[in-house]
C-alpha cells in the first residue's frame, strides 16, 4: 500500500498526488507564457524545468511484467464502481495511469485492451457515454484508432425508440486530447449549460476541465429514456492483459463523484469494501481505500 | 429596411461567389449536382482514407454496398437504411457514408456491450467523428440478440466501391 494511503492526516500523500499530475502542470505553465509577455524567459524555463521534473517523476514500473495473449479466454472484464442515483446527471474521477503492459504475442484476432473510464449509463446494454484511456492491440482496437499506444477515448451508444430511431454502437474514438501518457487526470462527464446556447444545457465530457466532446439532452435523457447511472471503470480482455494496477503499485481512482441535480457528491463507500463488479476476483482485485470514502484501488494479483 | 434592401444584391452575389468557391475546392469525388461519385478502394483522396480507417472498410470490402460523401448529413436517410430520425444526423454539414451488408463484429469498451456482432451497420462520418448505426441488429456475447427498429429501403443508392 501506498504510505498516503496509510496517512490520512500527513501532507506528505498530496504532495505524492502532484507529483502524479505532471502533464497539467506543464500545459499551463506553456500557455502562460504566452500572456506573460513581461517575463517570457522566466516563464519558459520554468515550464522547461517543470516539464523535466514531471516527467522524471510520472509514474513508472519498477520492471515489466507480461503474460503471453490467450485468445481462448477473451471477455470483457475488468473492475468497477457504479453510482446509481435518481437524478444523477455526472461522474467525475481521477484516474491513474501507469501505461500498462498488454498481452504478447498477439494475432490479428487477439482482442487485447487495457482501458479505464469515467461514464454515465442507461438501461440498455449499448447506453453509454464514456471519457477515458485506452490502450489496444489488433482486434482489441476500435477502427481507426491508434495500436500498441494509449490514446485519451470518447464514446456514445444507444439502443433505438421512437424518439432516437437505429442502434449506435458505443465505439472508442481517440479524443482531441490524443495520446496518452501515465499520470493522473482528472475524467468527468456531466450536464452543463452550452456556452453556445447559455440557455440550453448539453452532456460534457472533459479530460482535466477541457471539453473533449458532448451529447445534447436529447442523446443521454431521450433515447437512454434517463441515465442510470455514473460508473468508473478499468476493464481488460484478454486474460494476458494487465488490469490497471500491479501489487506493489495499485491503479487509483480517487476523488470519486456523482452530480446530482444541483451539486456533486462524494461516493460514500465503507472503508476497505470489495467494489461493485470484479468479474476475475482470482486475478483482479479492487478495493474501498482504508482512510477515504470515496477512493478505491484497482490490480492484478499477477503483476508484482 | 433600407439596409436590408442594400444588403439584397450582395448577399445573393456572396453566395453565387462563395457556392463556385466551394464547389472548386470541394472533394473531388462529390460531382456537382450532388451526384455521388464512387470512391477507389485503390487510391482514395486523403479524407476518404481516414473514413476508411475510422469505418474498417479493408477488412470488410467484401461486405460493403457503397460508399460515398453526402452532401448534407440529413440526407444520409436517402442513400442507407436509415429512417432520417436520427439525431446525429441532424446537421447540414457533409456526411462520409459507409454501409455494409453481413455481420462485422466490433469491440466495445463497456461492461454492458462488451464484444458485439453488428448486422448491416452504416457507418457516417461527421466532421471527423464516426457514428455507427446497426440497420438490422446486434448480437452481444452472451447470445442476446436486439433487433434494430426498423428502417425503408432507401429511395437511392450509395456507389459501390471502385478498384
Amino acid at each position: 500500500m501506498r504510505p498516503w494511503q496509510r496517512r490520512p492526516g500527513d501532507r506528505r500523500w498530496l504532495l505524492t498526488r502532484e507529483r502524479h499530475q505532471p502533464s497539467v502542470k506543464a500545459v499551463v505553465l506553456s500557455r502562460r507564457r504566452w500572456t506573460a509577455a513581461a517575463q517570457p524567459n522566466r516563464w519558459i524555463s520554468t515550464a522547461f524545468a517543470v516539464a523535466l521534473v514531471a516527467t522524471l517523476a510520472a509514474p513508472s514500473r519498477t520492471f515489466a511484467w507480461s503474460a503471453a495473449c490467450n485468445t481462448s479466454s477473451e471477455v470483457s472484464h475488468g473492475v468497477a464502481q457504479n453510482e446509481a442515483h435518481t437524478g444523477v446527471i455526472g461522474a467525475q474521477a481521477i484516474i491513474e495511469w501507469f501505461n500498462d503492459a498488454l498481452c504478447t504475442n498477439a494475432n490479428p484476432s487477439t482482442v487485447s485492451l487495457s482501458s479505464a473510464w469515467v461514464a454515465l449509463e442507461g438501461s440498455s446494454a449499448l447506453d453509454i457515454y464514456q471519457v477515458g484511456f485506452d490502450k489496444c492491440q489488433q482486434a482489441g482496437c476500435s477502427q481507426g484508432n491508434p495500436a500498441g499506444t494509449s490514446f485519451y477515448f470518447l464514446a456514445y451508444g444507444r439502443n433505438g425508440n421512437a424518439t432516437c430511431p437505429g442502434q449506435v454502437l458505443p465505439l472508442a474514438q481517440e479524443a482531441p486530447k490524443g495520446l496518452a501518457g501515465a499520470g493522473s487526470l482528472t475524467y468527468s462527464v456531466v450536464k452543463e449549460p452550452d456556452p453556445d446556447h447559455p440557455s440550453q444545457y448539453k452532456y460534457f465530457a472533459s479530460i482535466d476541465g477541457v471539453v473533449q466532446g458532448s451529447q445534447t439532452t436529447t442523446a443521454i435523457e431521450g433515447c437512454w429514456g434517463g441515465v442510470v447511472q455514473g460508473q468508473y471503470a478499468d476493464e481488460v480482455y484478454d486474460y494476458g492483459d494487465q488490469t490497471g494496477g500491479t501489487v506493489r503499485n495499485h491503479q487509483g481512482f480517487t476523488y470519486v463523484r456523482w452530480h446530482d441535480a444541483t451539486y456533486w457528491r462524494a461516493m460514500n463507500r465503507v472503508y476497505s469494501s470489495p467494489c461493485d463488479v470484479i468479474n476475475d476476483p482470482t486475478n483482479e482485485h479492487c478495493n474501498v481505500a482504508s482512510n477515504h470514502h470515496d477512493w478505491f484501488f484497482s490490480w492484478d494479483a499477477r503483476a508484482p | 429596411m433600407s439596409t436590408t434592401r442594400r444588403s439584397g444584391p450582395v448577399l445573393v452575389l456572396t453566395l453565387l461567389l462563395s457556392g463556385c468557391l466551394v464547389r472548386a475546392g470541394g472533394s473531388p469525388e462529390t460531382a456537382p449536382g450532388s451526384t455521388l461519385t464512387a470512391v477507389s478502394l485503390g487510391s482514395p483522396s486523403p479524407d476518404a482514407a481516414r473514413v476508411m480507417e475510422l469505418c474498417a472498410v479493408a477488412p470488410h470490402t467484401e461486405q460493403v454496398i457503397g460508399m460515398a460523401l453526402v452532401p448534407y448529413a440529413r440526407d444520409v436517410a436517402k442513400y442507407a437504411r436509415l429512417t432520417g430520425g436520427e439525431i446525429e444526423l441532424q446537421s447540414d454539414h457533409p456526411a462520409w457514408v459507409v454501409a455494409f451488408r453481413g455481420p462485422i463484429a466490433y469491440t466495445t469498451l463497456s461492461f454492458s456491450a462488451g464484444a458485439v456482432t453488428a448486422y448491416d451497420p452504416v457507418c457516417v462520418v461527421v466532421d471527423g467523428v464516426r457514428t455507427v448505426f446497426v440497420t438490422s441488429g446486434t448480437q452481444f456475447q452472451d447470445g442476446t440478440f436486439v433487433t434494430a427498429p426498423p428502417a425503408p429501403t432507401p429511395e437511392l443508392a450509395l456507389p459501390t466501391l471502385a478498384p
